[in-house]
């Protein structure tokens, strides 16, 4: 009968080989033949397991073990071969696919909102958390929107104070957002807090004055509303809206449809009060006007002015934008050169 | 308005606010006046004083100059070098004196002129640019006379050492356009008391009959509430006294003669306008004031003719005769006061405001008279303070004597004792949201002139009584305006409180989803602009070339542009009808400046009138918040918001070879898809049959016109050749416009919902059609949709060719087509599939002659 000692130098000399030809390969295909010559099933490793038919039977196992062990090395052998030289390929291959990845693309076409809306939608993001609710209304009104719902009649001086554009002889552009208010008193019931925002018109142009420009104000009306409330929610406005503690100062003034009426200033939000060119070095900017709603306002639209009172306040949006954004020339905004907008994405 | 603070000082005592003008601009602004600026007049005029020549020299070294030694008072000397001829030995004159900057920006130092040292200069009136008023305009340097000061700055002794504010006077303060009005405020700001007047005349003659009569036709009565007619005899016109030509020129009004200038510094004085008639060019003696008729000629004061329309309010020398001034606005030129004049008639009157308003706007002249009787002039107080005044100016200055006989006539309810209105101190506390005592109501009320008296039945509530100028003050919630104004708006405290409680309704939806497709553009990648709504009717006009035709295809809209009665200018005279016009010009600015890309959007309101019969006072509801007004002229006003998209130059400067789409096709899909995600609603585009159905202003071959539910919306295409040849314009520039009238009307922007979506993949199908040139593609995926209905899921077309394989006038079009089964629980067989296939096989070869390319 055969020993195992006999059989062991054919195994060692096949180990060799074997690792041999694994070692020397360079590419798969190389080393897969390794793979089919020497441990397929027709291969010398299949053969030498073969054996086992010469040995005894209690060197069967033994022998079954001992080919076993080789075959599971050249496997492992094999397959780190075959990782080694995956990893080689795959280097080869992202050096061959080697791309200057400083060099431009294709730039995606970035859209933009003009400053206008970004002020509009912030100012309408803040009145909101103060529970304002957004209304539009038409850009043609009639006198008795525009004009007589609020105080001021026909031949009344106040309306020196807004050069009008006519479309008929009763129907105006807008001189401002406050016919919105009176819609709203028309339809809606009370309390009511709303705001309204749109173009404006006024046949005024200079170097300050646009004829078609914004507005946005707000109008609450509830069973005791006051001046203090008033000045409550414009500071809170002014804080919001220039992200800093910016104080405000009311300066008395006129509008026909409120009474007391004040102008507001805020600290100027550059220099925060300390003066600059923006505030003329007053350190205070005019932001808007406001006021509480005169009674006749309230009665033009058959609202019990002996029960309801409101306070209104209302702001220029390229104003606001203007300070915001620090635009030096307000005919820049109807302008919509390119080079101005897409400073806004 | 200009105000003088000397003058100013007349009335109340303000000298100490003389060397800070700005404190109280400030105390005036904070209670509702304006301080707009201020105006040093002393300021050219510092280290310029009156001096004395001791002694005059021939210049050692210059013939045409002398050295003079010049005393400015207190024993101190100045040499001065001086070119001049005119002034000897003891003669005062102007000593500008080093640091001086005189007003024509001249500096004076110390230099030395030929040699000799010179610490100044001699003035001439050209240097002060000052107008002496003199017949012959002075040579040489300013020779004033023995009485002047030494040493007195030149400021006040030429009565320049004053500060002039301009004042921004709110409509509703009358009372405050002249200097009394504005001194009477500022005694209450200050708490400081009036001075008495001391121009109080009461020297009338009874001997002197006055000769006119007064005819107020009743018709004219509601628009004349007072009238005082005051006859002078023996008037002597003059130039005015120099202390009245500097008072009115410093405000900005030009020296006439005594009289004329007496009635114009009586109006800045007392707010009063006052016209003088030369009493004997009157001609009759009944002084009628009536209405206008219609072509009545009129010439006024400064030469201008005027064709008067009907019912302006005139002053007139008798019925139907000559109109002698145009009430409260201007003289007539024949009736005015002359050098030759001897007999006045003063005119002191009160219009009706509405009516001055009307007829200034109406003939265009605006003038101090009528800006004052617009906002109305003081019935009560006012006049006696103006007719007394000027009275005593006229007597003094032009010797005139005044007929005690005063014609005047005042309607009844003219001088109605002012109403008492009733305030409690509760009110104005809930008001301004401050607590507030019971004294200090009455003490600010009291301050501006009110009379005061309380309740006997509630101790918290008052009566106050306005005074007769302060006309505006109507009601309670003035009062508590004048409350809160005189004690300061710096007291008002910052609460929200109420202000809070309250839930909100929620915005109106047209914002909303005008908002979203804002947000859908820009992620799409265009920039919002926000153009104006004027445009030049001739302009669009040229530009649409067919008004009725872009109404169509825009939508249903049935009347014509709307014009501005009173536009700027003819280029901005009508509202857009569409968003193109300006939308193009846009591109082209933005060309000019070397734009060479880029790709814009508005959303904004078009209009027009609409010529739906009116059927009540109601404007048609167009939908939330869409469309317009509508009132007694029974025009009614369509406003439909429109999307707007344009695209110009080339895509992208790729170093790679992308193939390039063409720009319209580019616009094409950022609008679909833009609309698409904004609103779930696939629009379509379509070519009319007929060419002349596309706007005017695109390429008739690249252009289409936008659909929705079959109904024309919108266009998009390419620019026409023509425009871009007028504007020298080479890259492509493509436009699309719709309206979104249809959008916002339907519910259907609802908010999206989650669909369970098929796990399986799509099964796919390629087709590849030859087909006509003159078939679009949007006819192939009609009759695919038609025939695969909702289980074609998506549709690529991935190749176009045309060429040798193609027969010619044909182009091959290659689909690839999406299929899925509706639901999920159906698996489409290939049977089934390949049924469909060949329907659609069969209805493109009979609907538009489609044959499939053999594989």
């Amino acid at each position: 009968m055969t020993t195992i000692e006999q059989l062991k130098p054919q195994l060692e000399a096949l180990r060799e080989d074997i690792l041999n030809a694994i070692a020397l390969s360079k590419t798969r295909p190389v080393l897969y033949d390794v793979k089919v010559k020497y441990f397929g099933k027709s291969g010398p490793l299949t053969a030498l397991m073969k054996e086992t038919g010469k040995l005894s039977s209690d060197l069967k196992p033994l022998w079954g073990q001992l080919v076993n062990s080789l075959m599971q090395e050249v496997q492992n052998n094999y397959a780190q071969k075959e990782e080694q030289i995956k990893q080689i390929e795959i280097e080869e291959l992202m050096s061959a696919q080697e791309l200057d990845v400083t060099l431009s693309g294709v730039k995606p076409p970035m859209g933009t909102y003009h400053p206008l809306t970004i002020v509009t939608q912030q100012i309408v993001a803040i009145l909101s958390r103060l529970g304002y609710s957004l209304r539009l209304g038409p850009i043609i009104e009639s006198d008795f929107y525009n004009f007589e719902a609020l105080n001021i009649a026909e031949n009344h001086p106040a309306r020196e104070m807004q050069d009008t554009f006519f479309v008929g002889p009763k129907h105006v552009l807008r001189t401002h957002t406050s016919p919105i208010q009176i819609h709203s008193l028309e339809k809606e019931s009370l309390p009511l807090k709303v705001m309204g925002t749109g173009g404006v018109f006024r046949c005024d142009s200079d170097i300050s004055h646009l004829p078609h420009f914004h507005q946005i104000e707000g109008l609450y009306v509830a069973e005791q509303v006051s001046m203090a409330d008033l000045k409550g929610t414009i500071r809170f406005f002014v804080k919001e809206f220039f992200a800093k503690d910016l104080k405000i100062r009311f300066r008395p003034s006129y509008f026909p449809f409120t009474e007391p009426s004040a102008e507001v200033d805020c600290q100027c939000p550059i220099c925060q009060g300390k003066g600059c060119s923006l505030c003329k070095q007053t350190g205070w900017i005019e932001i808007g006007g406001c006021g509480l709603v005169n009674p006749k306002v309230l009665e033009s639209v058959h609202v019990d002015s002996k029960r309801w009172q409101g306070f209104a306040f209302g702001f220029g949006i390229e104003r606001m934008a203007m300070i915001k954004y620090h635009i030096g020339d307000i005919r820049l905004l109807p302008e919509n050169d390119l080079r101005f907008l897409k400073q806004f994405s | 308005m200009k105000i003088s603070l000397n003058w100013i000082n007349e009335f109340v005592e303000i000298h100490d606010y003389m060397t800070k003008p700005q404190e109280l601009a400030q105390i005036l602004t904070f209670a509702g006046l304006e301080v707009e600026s201020i105006e040093d007049k002393s300021k050219n005029y510092n280290h310029v004083v009156v001096g004395l020549i001791l002694d005059k020299k021939p210049h050692p070294e210059a013939d045409k100059l002398s050295v003079c030694q010049v005393t400015t008072g207190q024993g101190v000397v100045h040499q001065i070098v001086c070119g001049a001829k005119n002034h000897k030995t003891n003669d005062r004159v102007v000593v500008a004196l080093p640091g001086a900057e005189l007003p024509n920006g001249m500096k004076i130092g110390e230099a030395v002129l030929r040699n000799v040292p010179s610490k100044g200069m001699l003035c001439s009136f050209d240097e002060l640019m000052i107008d002496p008023h003199l017949p012959e305009k002075p040579q040489g340097i300013v020779i004033l006379p023995e009485q002047a000061a030494l040493g007195q700055p030149f400021s006040e002794y030429w009565g320049l050492d004053d500060i002039i504010f301009e004042l921004k006077v709110t409509p509703n303060r009358a009372d405050c356009l002249s200097h009394l009005g504005l001194a009477r405020e500022l005694a209450a700001l200050l708490d400081r008391p009036l001075k008495e007047n001391t121009n109080v005349f009461t020297n009338y003659s009874e001997e002197i009959k006055n000769p006119f009569s007064i005819d107020l036709p009743l018709n004219a009565e509601a628009d004349c509430q007072a009238y005082q007619g005051i006859y002078l005899k023996d008037v002597t016109v003059t130039p005015s006294p120099d202390w009245l030509k500097k008072r009115i020129e410093v405000l900005g009004f030009k020296s006439i003669n005594n009289v004329v200038d007496i009635t114009n510094y009586i109006m800045l004085e007392t707010g009063q306008p006052m016209h003088a008639f030369d009493a004997k060019k009157i001609g009759h003696e009944q002084v009628v004031i009536r209405h206008s008729e219609e072509g009545e000629p009129f010439t006024s004061l400064d030469g201008q003719n005027y064709i008067l329309p009907q019912g302006a309010l005139v002053i007139s020398n008798k019925l139907q005769g000559d109109v002698l001034a145009i009430a409260g606005i201007i003289g007539g030129k024949d009736f005015s006061v002359t050098p030759e004049t001897d007999s006045l008639f003063l005119e002191i009157a009160n219009f009706n405001t509405s009516q001055i308003r009307k007829t200034s706007r109406k003939l265009g002249i605006q003038t101090e008279s009528a800006y004052r009787f617009s906002r109305g002039v003081d019935l009560g107080v006012g006049a006696k303070e103006a007719l007394t005044r000027a009275c005593f100016l006229l007597a003094k200055y032009t010797g005139a004597k005044i007929s005690s006989d005063i014609k005047s006539f005042s309607s009844q309810s003219a001088f109605k004792a002012p109403a008492k209105i009733a305030l409690s101190v509760s009110f104005a506390q809930q008001k301004l949201g401050f607590k507030i005592e019971f004294d200090q109501i009455e003490d600010v009320l009291k301050r501006i002139g009110c009379l005061f008296s309380k309740d006997d039945s509630d101790a918290q509530t008052f009566w106050v009584t306005p005074p007769s100028w302060r006309f505006d003050i109507e009601a309670d919630v003035d009062l508590v305006e004048e409350v809160g104004r005189l004690i300061g708006y710096d007291k008002i405290p910052e609460t929200l409180g109420s202000a809070l409680n309250l839930v909100p309704t929620g915005h109106q939806s047209e914002y909303l989803q005008i908002t979203r497709l804002t947000d859908k553009c820009v992620q799409a990648g265009l920039c919002q602009v926000l153009n104006s709504v004027f445009v030049s009717q001739v302009k669009e006009q040229a530009f649409t070339n067919d008004q009725s035709l872009m109404n169509n295809l825009l939508g249903q809209r049935l009347g014509g542009p709307v014009y501005l009665i009173n536009p700027l200018s003819n280029e901005e005279n009508q509202l857009r009808t569409l968003l193109t016009l300006k939308m193009a010009d846009l591109v082209v600015q933005n060309l000019r400046q070397g734009v060479t890309k880029g790709q814009l959007f508005e959303i904004g309101s078009c209009v027009t009138q609409s010529s739906i019969a009116s059927a009540g006072p109601q404007a048609p509801i167009v939908g939330s918040g869409v469309g317009g007004g509508m009132g007694a002229d029974s025009v009614t006003y369509l406003e439909i918001p429109h999307l707007s998209l344009a695209l110009w130059g080339k895509p992208v400067q790729a170093w790679l070879n992308e193939p390039e789409i063409p720009p319209v096709l580019r616009l094409k899909e950022i609008l679909f898809s833009s609309i698409q995600s904004w609103s779930g609603i696939n629009i379509q585009v379509k070519k009319p049959s007929d060419r002349s159905l596309l706007p005017a202003f695109l390429h008739k071959g690249q252009s289409a016109l936008i659909y929705y539910n079959n109904q024309s919306i919108g266009f998009i295409g390419a620019m026409h050749p023509l425009w871009m040849e007028e504007n020298k314009i080479r890259e492509p520039v493509v436009v699309a416009e719709l309206s979104l009238k249809n959008f916002l009307l339907d519910s259907q922007i609802e908010e999206k919902k989650f669909m369970p979506f098929i796990k399986r993949p799509l099964v796919e199908r390629d087709l590849a059609l030859i087909l006509g040139k003159n078939k679009t593609s949007q006819e192939v995926l009609d009759i695919m949709s038609a025939v695969f209905g909702p289980i074609l899921q998506n549709v690529e077309l991935f190749d176009i060719y045309e060429g040798e394989k193609v027969p010619e006038g044909y182009r091959q079009l290659a689909y690839r087509l999406g299929l899925q089964a509706e639901q999920n629980l159906k698996i489409m067989t290939d049977i089934e599939i390949n049924a469909l296939i060949q329907q659609l096989i069969t209805q493109l070869k009979n609907e538009l002659g489609a044959q499939l390319r053999e594989a």
